[in-house]
């Protein structure tokens, strides 16, 4: 059997391609638990601010904790299928720790800022990141980045005294939506 | 240069092996996963994969996760070595010209 230059070519070019698609689908499944998670702690964390609103601080502290700790179980734990990147996971948990580190500088750069700015500001910094993401991961994150960021800024303007309700729906439960719509396209 | 490597070569193979090979050591993939990430039927991927093992380049785990049977595919160090031999001897066709028949 003779090959020549053109079929090898084509045989690479379909290598590269089913191993694009494999990483996606490998990283989409890892993606959608990490969604869901974030999105039932997400909204948890804005029902408080609404009911208990002298507790906020407390309760975000918890969300936090709780968040990146269930993160770095699920990667260690939460899946069978991995790629070789081993270095993916680390990776992942060292961007968590670096956004909420420059975010908490940030914070304290703008301070002072009201309940709302505050509630704004955390949903859209962790936005902006899904979009970057979405230039290496897939339109999916990119999405999901742009979409939530226009529902956090609508409930900015136009939901008043609700606002931590409508993040609550509309971050936490695009978070989850977004996940379980992930888990079907891994 | 190594030379073609038949078993790995056909397209439905080449395929199987790609998706494979990005997996880490210790991992595998589902049946159902692998066959919408090769784009096969079930009786053509389980039919290539059946070439494959017998060649010793995959292992094919069954099991039942509660009731449901399921079927998860690993590469084998031979595989995996099989298969990056055969992408070089491509990128050498690509660089050097067609192989001899």
């Amino acid at each position: 059997m003779t090959i020549d230059p053109k079929d090898a070519a084509a045989s690479l070019s379909e290598v590269e391609s089913v191993e694009r698609r494999t990483h996606q689908a490998i990283t989409y499944e890892h993606s959608s638990r990490q969604f869901v998670l974030w999105g039932v702690l997400v909204a948890c964390g804005y029902l408080f601010t609404f009911f208990l609103p002298a507790h906020a601080n407390i309760g975000w502290i918890v969300v936090t904790a709780l968040g990146l700790s269930g993160s770095f179980a699920l990667r260690v734990w939460g899946s069978r299928t991995h790629t070789r990147d081993s270095r993916l996971g680390q990776r992942i948990g060292y961007a968590q720790l670096a956004l909420v580190g420059f975010g908490l500088i940030l914070l304290w750069l703008l301070w002072p800022m009201s309940t709302r700015q505050e509630s704004a500001f955390w949903p859209t910094l962790v936005m902006f990141c899904y979009v970057l993401a979405g230039l290496w991961l897939g339109t999916f994150f990119l999405a999901t980045g742009l979409g939530v960021t226009a529902l956090i800024v609508i409930g900015y303007v136009w939901t008043g005294d609700w606002y931590p309700l409508w993040l609550a729906a509309m971050v936490g439960g695009g978070l989850i939506v977004s996940g379980l719509w992930l888990r079907r396209l891994s | 240069m190594n030379g073609l490597n038949e078993v790995i070569h056909q397209a439905v193979r080449l395929k199987i092996m790609a998706a494979l090979n990005v997996l880490s050591p210790e991992t595998a993939l589902e049946f159902t996963r692998l066959k919408s990430l090769v784009g096969a039927t079930d009786g053509n991927l389980g039919a290539h994969l059946d070439t494959l093992e017998k060649a010793g380049y995959v292992a094919i785990e069954k099991r039942f996760v509660g009731k449901k049977p399921q079927t998860r595919i690993r590469p084998t160090p031979a595989g995996r070595r099989a298969f990056a031999e055969h992408v070089a001897y491509l990128r050498e066709i690509i660089d050097t010209g067609p192989s001899p028949p």
